[in-house]
């Protein structure tokens, strides 16, 4: 084979080789954060510290079998380079949550649930300039009147309080700004939010 | 006359690949129907009022009515007994002069004396409470599905189906600290407590006593609502007291 002919193949396998790595690590992710969405949304996910620990010392199957798998999703996640997994759930969450399609709200409200892994201050940062810019339906997901656990993780509280308090009542569904900034103020959540913070 | 005022929540639609939930159409009205029946309400002069979410039944109504050939054949090879039981549960409602679930609700509704209200969206349910005037609601009951975060008015399947819930169809725990307004509807009795049977219903509960001034009362783990045919004057209590895979449902007062 002549050497350009050569090169050109190379090129070409290194190409499908990323292009293969790339479409693995979405699908790896799609796959988290419909995992992770679990943690939230399951009707037997444990919603406790004292659930959990009761769903362990009876093994109830149902339940165990979910948390296997939202720690799973959690997992794939956190295999990724933080600054990549961050730039795919935002980007998840700014394409899926405007589509009303079940599977893509499905992916939204996962991608939502998994913010709650990213806790370094630099990453929240960039979490909160970029929903700040976010479309009102995008928001609408985020700020759901349902609460999320990430709200209260956040390394700079005030920077949220802050902006979210700039926020026009309409970005938020069911009058629920107040209650939003309220989250973003406190140390725990009080029973609600989500069960991220039980995938060890 | 007061209002007791008892929202009854609803089946999601059944699937094969989820037999653990809603095989039956039936299980979160039946406590219900039959507490009526038995005067297991224990009323004094209240006048009883069913809220129920109707695009619940509705939706089971289309799925039960006709079974596919798909389902008829997965039933036969399965050998499980999957979705006949389903159709019989909608011929039991044709043979009993309704034409839906939603008609045979209203129907039995009538014959007990007992005010129909259907609604759509769970904003509609406080809708209904603030149609009330001051003093006027004597306490507030709820059957169906439930987390700490709500009401599950209608249970889902996510799309590797495992039943789920959505915020658009869930009575919000919440959304009780907003309904301040409404709080004067209510009439602080301690003998008749307001009580959401669901699972983890006893944040919904707390809130709702902390909200508005009266007794009430829900369960910290998981309720079920399995084996409830089978003790018809003991419905209630079964519901506060039958240990569940999860262990004893550790049902709370507040206070």
């Amino acid at each position: 084979m002549n050497p350009v002919k050569k090169s050109s193949l190379a090129t070409l396998l290194a190409i499908v080789g990323l292009l293969a790595v790339f479409a693995c690590e979405t699908d790896s992710l799609d796959d988290a954060y419909r995992r992770i969405y679990l943690a939230k949304y399951a009707v037997d996910f444990p919603t406790s510290e004292e659930e959990l620990h009761r769903c362990e010392s009876n093994r109830v199957k149902t339940c165990l079998d979910l948390v296997a798998k939202a720690t799973d999703g959690k997992r794939r996640l956190l295999a990724v380079e933080p600054n990549k997994a961050l730039d795919r759930t935002l980007k998840t969450i700014v394409s899926s949550c405007p589509l009303e399609d079940s599977d893509q709200q499905e992916l939204c409200l996962g991608a939502i649930v998994a913010l709650y892994f990213f806790t370094e201050p630099e990453l929240d940062a960039r979490i909160l300039r970029e929903l700040m810019k976010a479309e009102r339906t995008v928001l609408h997901k985020v700020f759901s009147p349902s609460m999320f656990g990430w709200y209260y993780n956040r390394p700079q509280p005030k920077g949220w309080i802050d902006a979210v308090s700039k926020l026009p009542p309409d970005d938020f569904p069911h009058d629920g700004k107040a209650s939003v900034i309220n989250a973003f103020g406190a140390s725990k959540p009080a029973g609600l939010g989500d069960g991220a913070r039980l995938l060890k | 006359m007061e209002n007791f005022i008892i929202l009854i929540g609803g089946p999601g639609t059944f699937k094969s690949c989820d037999p653990g939930h809603d095989k039956i159409w039936l299980n979160y009205f039946y406590p219900i129907q039959i507490a009526a029946e038995k005067d297991l309400y224990h009323k004094r002069a209240e006048n009883v009022h069913w809220v129920v979410y109707e695009p619940a039944y509705s939706v089971r109504w289309l799925d039960d009515s006709e079974i596919t050939f798909w389902e008829g054949a997965q039933e036969a090879l399965s050998g499980k007994a999957l979705h006949k039981v389903r159709k019989k549960a909608a011929d039991n409602v044709i043979s009993k002069g309704a034409s839906s679930y939603v008609e045979r609700i209203k129907n039995l509704a009538r014959g007990y004396g007992i005010t129909y209200k259907g609604i759509n969206k769970p904003q509609e349910f406080w809708d209904y409470l603030a149609s009330f005037p001051s003093k006027s609601i004597s306490r507030v009951w709820y059957s169906g599905h439930a987390t700490p975060g709500g009401l599950i008015l209608q249970l889902t399947h996510n799309s590797e189906c495992e039943a789920s819930w959505t915020d658009q169809s869930t009575v919000l725990t919440l959304d009780i600290p907003k309904q301040t307004a409404i709080k004067d509807r209510f009439i602080a009795d301690p003998n008749r407590p307001s009580k959401f049977y669901g699972c983890a219903t006893a944040d919904f509960a707390s809130s709702w006593h902390v909200t508005f001034a009266v007794p009430s009362e829900g369960a910290k783990s998981s309720i079920t609502f399995a084996g409830i045919f089978g003790a018809p004057d003991a419905v209630i209590t079964r519901l506060e007291t039958t240990p569940t895979p999860r262990g004893a449902p550790d049902w709370t007062k507040y206070p």
